[in-house]
């Protein structure tokens, strides 16, 4: 099974045809999402699609706000509030 | 009667009152200077239209025609740059580049609009027009529709307090917005610098010129905070004032922005476009208390009505009779003594700060002989306030599978702006209909 991580980045590269931009190939962690081709509804849909994929939206869990720049803490913020089982 | 223009003419020339949207400062002086090379003898009485303007060009051209023009007609232009289509009225003369233009050396104007019969005198200062702003909202069928206002009824519920000059603030719409209107007028009865935006807005450039300006207060959707709370300027940025509107406020992104600038004053500010009134919010949490009902502030009366719609009335009326209650179409609940705001009654979607109607998008899911019956909502998204969804029924010995989903989207994609092009498609096998034959629509929030 695809690592968290990997499905993340799947959803990404999804959400950037869905709105037809187009990004490199491999992200790393430091990459400032917003400077990745996702614009502001991009990655509205990006949080949509992986609630619909994984069952949990980190952004309505967090009781302390955290909004990510990179995609390093974009996925650490899905990894801390990743339910069991999931 | 009071004209935008009458406090410029005794400011000190130095003065600055813009920044254009790349941080280039804009003085009294020069805007003094372009109003008396303009000739206001092809506007006067004029209904305006405004055209292709460049943001310091409207702003000027705005100070201009107030007194001078019996409408101002503000056609709004979408997140692409494309101006709605917004019918031109017969008597209507359009200002485009030139119009008013505060370079050193003004082009001419365009040709052939001069009025020949000019209603009262030959100079602006001899005119007395109260001016009519023009400003369009989308009608339920998403037409745009013609709202008009005066300066009184558009700086009602702008503070009178004298702003101080430390503040320079932002603006992330343009002036053909009722939210970037009212920001370009609150700025200037405050007597504060105002940073205009750049249209279409560009994120990059207009954080990049707050820190040049020093931008400290700035007024933006929650969608619009959380972009730029992702941004990588945005631990850089100095926050004084705070103010947040134009979609419903979540408690989150006020604790965050609380967290990020703990000195700095956070409003959220409820408005209606179409009765032209308000209230603010200060206390640091979402909805707004429940006493605001009985004493909302200035001339503003609010109650709820049994369908749970906030009614609104002012003082001075919002309509001919003074008396009439207006519905805002917004639907409320009530909570530990707080009004929360729901989402809109006629099932719009507001997709961070942008107004869909759902009919609009069905009409084009439509189009396409596949599809039988379509409809559309919003699904509540954590960045955005809300997402796009249209649920639609294939027709018949059509399959609900990837190629279809894919067609639907490249023909949304071809015919609305992005925000409208539905984000979920999902099968829908049957239509709850109201008793009217109508698909059922659901309050999104």
């Amino acid at each position: 099974m695809e690592s968290l991580r990997e499905r993340i980045a799947i959803a990404i590269q999804q959400s950037a045809e869905m709105r037809d931009a187009h990004l490199s190939k491999t992200i790393t962690d430091d990459q400032v999402l917003l400077e990745s081709g996702l614009d502001s509804l991009g990655f509205a849909i990006l949080v949509a699609r992986l609630e619909e994929e994984l069952g949990y939206d980190p952004f309505v869990l967090m009781n302390e706000p955290v909004y990510p720049k990179t995609f390093g803490e974009f996925v650490s913020i899905y990894e801390r509030y990743r339910p069991a089982g999931v | 009667m009071v004209r935008l223009s009458d406090k410029l003419f005794d400011m000190p020339d130095g003065q600055t009152i813009w920044f254009a949207p790349a941080g280039t400062p804009v003085t009294a002086g020069q805007l003094k200077s372009a109003i008396e090379k303009a000739d206001p003898s092809l506007w006067k009485g004029r209904r305006v239209r405004i055209g292709n303007l460049s943001p310091v060009e409207l702003a000027g051209a705005l100070f201009f025609l107030d007194g001078l023009a019996s409408h101002i007609c503000l056609p709004s232009v979408g997140i692409d740059g494309e101006e709605s289509a917004v019918a031109h009225h017969p008597d209507e003369v359009t200002m485009d580049g030139g119009g008013i233009d505060l370079s050193s050396t003004p082009p001419p104007f365009p040709p052939g609009t001069r009025d020949e019969n000019p209603t009262c005198g030959d100079s602006r200062s001899g005119s007395s027009f109260e001016t009519s702003w023009v400003l369009y909202t989308s009608g339920t069928t998403g037409t745009p529709k013609e709202i008009l206002h005066s300066l009184r009824s558009l700086t009602r519920t702008a503070t009178t307090a004298k702003l101080q000059k430390q503040f320079v603030w932002g603006s992330l719409y343009g002036l053909r917005r009722f939210a970037g209107l009212q920001v370009f007028l609150q700025a200037w009865l405050a007597g504060t610098p105002l940073l205009l935006a750049s249209e279409p807005m560009n994120l990059d450039l207009t954080l990049e010129s707050m820190l040049a300006v020093n931008c400290n207060a700035l007024s933006a959707t929650p969608s619009m905070w959380r972009r730029i709370v992702m941004h990588p300027s945005f631990s850089k940025l100095k926050f004084e004032r705070i103010t947040l509107g134009g979609e419903i406020v979540d408690q989150q992104i006020l604790d965050l922005l609380r967290h990020q600038f703990p000195q700095a004053r956070i409003s959220h500010i409820y408005a209606s476009t179409e009765a032209g009134v308000g209230f603010t919010v200060r206390d640091g949490l979402a909805g707004f208390p429940l006493d605001y009902l009985d004493a909302a502030g200035g001339r503003l009366e609010m109650k709820i009505s049994e369908d749970n719609h906030l009614m609104l009335r002012t003082l001075d009326g919002l309509g001919d009779d003074v008396n009439q209650w207006l519905d805002s179409g917004d639907v409320v609940e009530v909570r530990s003594n707080r009004v929360h705001f729901i989402g809109r009654a006629n099932g719009s979607i507001n997709v961070g700060g942008n107004k869909v109607m759902p009919e609009e998008i069905e009409a084009i899911l439509l189009e396409l002989p596949e599809i039988a019956m379509a409809h559309v909502g919003g699904r509540k998204s954590s960045m955005m306030g809300n997402l796009v969804e249209a649920a639609v029924m294939p027709s018949a010995g059509v399959a609900f599978d990837a190629a279809l989903k894919a067609k639907i989207v490249g023909h949304c994609r071809s015919r609305l702006e992005a925000f409208k092009v539905p984000v979920f498609i999902v099968e829908a096998k049957e239509f709850a209909v109201t008793d009217s034959g109508k698909i059922a629509r659901v309050v999104v929030q």
